[in-house]
């Protein structure tokens, strides 16, 4: 027994109504002290409970004992178990035995490709090839495609439930510009050689995965031969890392393309800045330790590949930002309250990955007026919130609940901008996911919507209105102080990924990419470059001179002249401009099968209630 | 389309919601608007001047005395009034609040009729269509109501329903509102960023005009109801023609949202006021020509023609209400616009004919860790202490330093928060609630020695704050002080716990709080059930009104007299100080309310863990024990132990929360405290 005994003092009459329910809980160790001091109507108060953890009084023990077991539960709810990372651990050792298996091709081909590297660029030479083929004037269909299929690009496999993981590689892919930045980003990571954090090598092993990925794949287009389907390729080992990197994705169930593509954005845009704090400490041995390690063990493959593009790497330049992927996709937006009553905003800004919109239809308007499916669109883009009724705004200006309205504003708009269409809503109650299946098609080319070109646009609607509704327009209004903003560049629609079906779980993604223009193909930083020559009057070969030749076009860039010379369909589709054919042109692609089809197809696929588009890449060509 | 509204609804207010007591702290006659002014309206034949404050307040000025001209205040609205209508050719006054309600007043009395209870949000605008005396209300219900003065101002406490109409389509609340004097158009303005036009006489839906970019607060249309102006926040006024469905100009002259509009009879001369403090005049016609009137010190929220055109009252954001003079004004347009530069736009005047003080409102508020002080610093920068527990001002400060002065003035005392301030009318409001939001009403213990109450034979009490304070509230009211025998039979019930041989007496036995303050029974974050004064509640009416609305927790206060429960624990262990050299394998976790002192604590040592002072029977005959021994051991206690908390040595006065949160800093962690015997 406890040492305290048992003891109740009591001196009120109405004690057992609450004071017994301490004693129920603990009959035999309950201290109750009373104190003469206070008032006698609240007599009854209990002062002190006691509680022993003496082991040899079982009621308190097991009260106790529960005590500590919630606490130990909280715990747990701060710092989860951290159970999925060693069993990282264990998988990290088999994809790098994965990893050798299949990354020894690439270096062979890399080193062969060394070869040609004097050269200004591979894929002129490749190209030219493909113009011949051109010129012997092979019909479209029997040049691209073979029973609807498409020739001269590489397939992606489904590994089982992987079209979610297919149908995002795809828009990456022909997202442009993209592999050639992912490229350099591979190859500054892969210069800075091994870190010590585990975790933040895992995350690098994901990024050079992604990258393998689109290695593999322009190989094996480049080593087609004519008329030929090029097999499947099977991205077995960027699966993995992917499951490595984020446990969501283990399993063969199907998963939300939009997680993945968030998972590969977060990456793309975290990993750079981790890389860096992590840099300085290790920065100068790191370097030449590694160089000797490389060295002992020169023979494994594995290892003479990273060495091969540390090489490569070491001469590009690695002062270019590491982050320069990521920050394509960077935008900035405010989020503002404005109180109704006294209309002062409030915001904060942040930057954003992605934009999230609802869907919304025609039937969120006015039955009266005619909005077009862009406007529709936009209107999905800027929506505002009211805050009312039970969900007033605390305006800290009036100090009252007021109505406010929220809004959103694009202070800044990435190169890449990635829709996400709110298409999955959850229900709280049985923890379903809901579809909302109704067509919103996005327009092929969007105009800018940031903060200056919108003010700008509302600007020229004013004083359009001006001119019309008065004699002189300008004397109204004191606006000639108003600087002319120039717009900046519309976005075009360069890939969409669609889900079919009627659940998260159970449906399936497909892809429509752009065969967007040429340009894709050239290292945007050197094209830039040798224009800045031209008109600086230098002579190309200095410039080559000193700075080496951008890599990427013979490692993973997407040769479009494989499937797309542009001749050929001026030959052969009659209906299109000659000038906008290359924008005209999509491919459809459903894992294994890739189609060819026009950009008026893909309108009208949208406008279905069959291909929902969930994910939208835009970009600013 | 028509229905039947309870003017004095009955006691079904909703049980979803808790009901909270609150209270405002202010001067018995508050002679000045102690914040923003939202409406005006003007008896020409009195020359009589009324106004509608956020302060809840409607107030009658007498312009014919410019020195003294505060006649009356007219109270009995708990939130913002938003607009005021004079009808009746000035006999009634119709106003409408954010409290959700719209009140009819005699205005020539002061006193409020009845209260309409419709809404089921802020009512923001009103309008008036005086050759029909007609009154519509609107607001962020998105509903219109019609109402017939006449039988408004007919309704009595037994005839108590009224019919009304309501104009139904609008999709989104409703800030501006207005009706030609005939009665034949009603236009809305709302969020919905387009105007609605109804025919009142019918409730037919006539037209949506389409073209402001952003709210619209202030409309007004001409008498024959062919044209209608707009001031919208984004910062244009529209002319529109009704006829023609569509807008005939745009004015824009105002860089920021439109709050106040006036007209002249012909609407050929606008006057324009809003946020950016600035009120222009500008001729429809040619909406180039306009000229900056007056620049205010405060966004402007109304504005007032008298009927002969030659002065405007301005009302702001601010509490002071100027009347600026408009004598041979227009043919200054004419002069001003000659004048090419824009840029230096200087107000035509600067000084009003004259104008009619405000008050300071409070801005800004420091609880002081006593939870019982309140220092508040208002838009003059005086700062005043407030003691909340007796509803009334302290001191006047003056002008100092708030944080410094708030430093000074923070005692290292831990007191948990047992109610919650609010600033929206410009004084101090305070709500009293259960638990919600961590702060609980009844949570305060303190000892009546800290709150410098007088101890009873020299015994320290514990009391509790918002069981005082409660009790002082409705002392008043004889179902708190009456024996229950007086009482119907259902009461009886509470009279038995209450049976420990007190005659209940009126309030509480320290203090009473001043009988001008206003009481308010309100849902939380809804809508009012009522309002009293605290002295008045002594009525009959009052006493029927406040059996139906007082909610049961506070009830169970007042009525049955019960003592709140002590809820807040603290939890800590008790390990002997290393110095003390005392082995103890026992690790005691124990618990007490957060208001036992540091002596109590001590004595327990000294008997329980020490077993000093008597032998080890002394705890088997504590029952035994008298009060004046258990006070002495007290004391023997303080000399023989010494409790140390992070190892500072504890004042025996101070109480187990205040050590927790200033000493030992960690709530989230159990406290720990030493004990080390003193030789």
């Amino acid at each position: 027994m406890c040492k305290c005994e048992l003891l109740h003092v009591n001196y009120c009459s109405r004690r057992p109504e609450w004071a017994g329910i301490g004693t129920m809980l603990q009959p035999e160790s309950q201290v109750e002290l009373q104190f003469a001091n206070i008032p006698e109507d609240s007599v009854n108060m209990t002062a002190f409970e006691i509680e022993s953890d003496s082991a040899n009084s079982g009621g308190i023990k097991s009260r106790l004992s529960l005590r500590h077991g919630r606490k130990r539960t909280l715990n747990s709810d701060i710092s989860p178990a951290p159970e999925p990372r060693t069993s990282h651990r264990f998988r990290t050792s088999s994809t790098s035995d994965s990893d050798e298996r299949n990354k020894t091709p690439p270096t062979l081909r890399k080193l062969s490709l060394s070869r040609n590297a004097t050269t200004s660029s591979g894929r002129r030479t490749t190209g030219g090839g493909s113009t011949q083929n051109n010129g012997t004037g092979i019909s479209l269909m029997e040049n691209m495609a073979i029973g609807g299929r498409v020739l001269g690009v590489c397939p992606l496999a489904n590994l089982g439930n992987t079209c979610f993981l297919n149908s995002v590689l795809y828009a990456l892919r022909f997202l442009p510009g993209f592999t050639h930045d992912l490229h350099h980003l591979h190859m500054h990571l892969q210069a800075a050689g091994n870190q010590k954090d585990v975790v933040l090598d895992q995350r690098i092993q994901f990024l050079s995965e992604l990258h393998g990925v689109f290695v593999s794949l322009g190989r094996e287009e480049r080593g087609a031969s004519d008329n030929k389907r090029i097999p499947a390729f099977h991205p077995y080992d960027f699966l993995e890392a992917l499951r490595v990197v984020n446990p969501m994705f283990e399993g063969n169930r199907q998963q939300d393309a939009h997680e993945l593509l968030h998972c590969v954005l977060d990456q793309l845009r975290h990993l750079p800045q981790d890389f860096r704090e992590m840099r300085p400490n290790g920065a100068s041995n790191s370097d030449s330790s590694h160089a000797e390690q490389d060295q002992d063990c020169s023979p494994e493959p594995k290892r003479s590949r990273r060495r091969s593009e540390r090489i490569q790497a070491i001469e590009e330049d690695t002062s270019r930002a590491v982050d320069v992927v990521g920050s394509k996709f960077f935008g900035r937006f405010c989020l503002e309250t404005c109180c109704y009553e006294c209309e002062k905003v409030t915001g904060r800004e942040e930057t954003f990955l992605e934009v999230c919109v609802p869907v919304k239809t025609r039937a969120d308007f006015d039955e009266d007026e005619y909005v077009s499916e862009s406007q529709v669109f936009m209107s999905a883009l800027s929506e505002e919130e009211c805050l009312r009724d039970n969900n007033k705004y605390w305006c800290d200006h009036c100090f009252h609940h007021n109505e406010a309205r929220r809004s959103v504003h694009y202070s800044e708009l990435p190169h890449h901008l990635v829709i996400h269409v709110k298409r999955f809503s959850a229900f709280h109650r049985n923890m379903f996911t809901a579809k909302c299946s109704e067509a919103m098609p996005a327009p092929l080319e969007l105009s800018c919507f940031c903060r200056t070109c919108l003010s700008e646009q509302v600007y020229k609607q004013t004083m359009m209105e001006m001119e019309k509704e008065t004699r002189s327009p300008k004397s109204n209004v004191n606006n000639n102080n108003k600087p002319d903003v120039t717009q900046h560049l519309p976005y075009h629609l360069t890939a969409v990924v669609c889900h079919l079906g009627v659940a998260l779980s159970s449906g399936h993604y497909l892809s429509f990419v752009r065969l967007s223009a040429l340009q894709s193909s050239k290292c945007p930083e050197q094209h830039l470059q040798q224009q800045q020559t031209q008109s600086q009057g230098q002579s190309p070969s200095s410039v080559l001179y000193g700075k080496p030749d951008c890599q990427w076009m013979r490692c993973c860039g997407l040769q479009m002249d494989h499937i797309q010379p542009a001749p050929i369909l001026n030959g052969h589709l009659d209906g299109l401009e000659p000038g906008g054919v290359e924008d005209n042109m999509w491919l459809e692609c459903d894992d294994e099968k890739i189609k060819l089809i026009t950009s008026s197809e893909v309108m009208d696929m949208m406008r279905t209630t069959v291909y929902t588009p969930y994910l939208l890449f835009y970009s600013r060509l | 389309m028509s229905m039947i509204a309870g003017h004095r609804q009955n006691s079904t207010h909703s049980t979803r919601k808790k009901v909270q007591i609150s209270f405002v702290i202010r001067d018995e006659v508050e002679k000045f608007h102690r914040s923003s002014v939202n409406s005006l309206q003007y008896d020409p034949y009195l020359q009589r001047l009324y106004s509608a404050g956020r302060d809840s307040i409607i107030r009658i000025w007498n312009c014919k005395n410019q020195k003294e001209p505060y006649i009356q205040s007219m109270e009995h609205h708990t939130d913002w009034v938003n607009d005021i209508v004079l009808c009746c050719g000035g006999k009634n006054l119709i106003s409408a609040s954010s409290d959700t309600t719209v009140k009819v007043w005699n205005a020539h009395k002061g006193f409020c009729m009845s209260t309409l209870r419709t809404h089921k949000d802020y009512v923001k605008a009103l309008a008036y269509a005086r050759d029909r005396e007609q009154v519509a209300s609107a607001g962020l219900d998105k509903a219109i109501f019609l109402w017939d003065v006449q039988t408004l101002t007919a309704l009595t406490a037994s005839n108590n329903t009224v019919t009304t109409s309501s104009l139904n389509g609008n999709k989104d609340s409703i800030y501006s509102l207005a009706m030609n004097a005939p009665g034949t158009v009603i236009v809305s303005g709302s969020t919905e960023k387009q105007l609605r036009v109804w025919d009142p006489r019918t409730g037919n839906k006539l037209m949506k005009l389409k073209g402001h970019t952003d709210n619209v607060k202030a409309l007004l249309v001409n008498r024959d109801g062919t044209q209608c102006l707009s001031g919208s926040s984004d910062g244009t006024i529209k002319l529109w023609s009704l006829a023609q469905q569509r807008c005939i100009t745009t004015i824009r002259i105002h860089e920021e949202g439109i709050w106040a509009l006036q007209a002249n009879e012909s609407f050929s001369t606008v006057y324009s006021g809003g946020r950016d403090k600035r009120i222009y005049m500008c001729e429809t016609r040619s909406p180039d020509k306009y000229v900056l009137l007056c620049q205010e010190t405060a966004p402007i929220l109304k504005m007032l023609l008298t009927p002969d055109n030659s002065s405007l009252f301005v009302a702001t954001t601010n509490s002071a209400i100027k009347c600026w003079p408009l004598n041979n004004r227009l043919s200054h347009v004419e002069d001003y616009c000659d004048n090419e530069d824009e840029q230096e736009l200087r107000p035509v005047m600067t000084q009003p004919d004259w104008s009619i003080r405000g008050g300071p409102s409070i801005k800004h508020f420091a609880v002081l860790n006593d939870k019982r002080h309140l220092l508040t610093r208002d838009t003059e920068e005086n700062v005043v202490v407030w003691d909340i527990l007796k509803a009334s001002k302290v001191e006047d400060l003056g002008k100092l330093d708030f944080e410094s002065e708030k430093e000074k003035r923070n005692k290292s005392i831990y007191v948990p928060s047992w109610f919650t301030v609010d600033l929206k009318t410009g004084m101090l409001t305070i709500h009293l609630a259960e638990k919600r939001d961590e702060v609980d009403c009844l949570s305060a213990w303190v000892s009546a020695k800290d709150a410098d109450f007088p101890t009873q034979d020299g015994v320290d009490q514990k009391i509790n704050y918002g069981e005082l304070l409660l009790k002082a509230l409705f002392e008043h009211w004889p179902r708190t002080y009456l024996t229950e025998e007086s009482e119907s039979g259902d009461e009886a019930e509470g009279g038995v716990s209450n049976h420990n041989g007190h005659t209940p007496r009126p309030g509480n036995e320290y203090f009473s709080i001043p009988s001008h303050t206003p009481v308010i029974i309100s849902e939380i974050q809804g809508r009012t059930l009522y309002r009293l004064l605290c002295g008045d509640a002594g009525g009959d009416t009052e006493g029927v009104l406040l059996n139906e609305t007082v909610p049961p927790w506070v009830l169970d206060i007042v009525v049955k007299k019960n003592v709140p429960k002590p809820k807040n624990k603290v939890y800590f262990f008790l390990l002997p100080h290393a110095s003390s050299g005392i082995k103890r394998e026992k690790k005691d976790r124990l618990s007490a309310n957060d208001f036992i002192q540091i002596r109590k604590v001590q004595e327990h040592v000294y008997e329980k863990v020490l077993g000093g002072g008597s032998d080890a029977g002394s705890t088997t005959n504590n029952n035994d024990r008298g009060n004046d021994d258990k006070a002495e051991t007290a004391s023997i206690a303080e000399d023989r132990v010494q409790l140390l908390c992070n190892d500072k040595v504890l004042d025996p006065n101070m109480d187990l929360r205040t050590v927790q949160h200033f000493i030992w800093g960690n709530t989230s962690q159990d406290l720990v405290l030493f004990y080390r015997p003193i030789k």
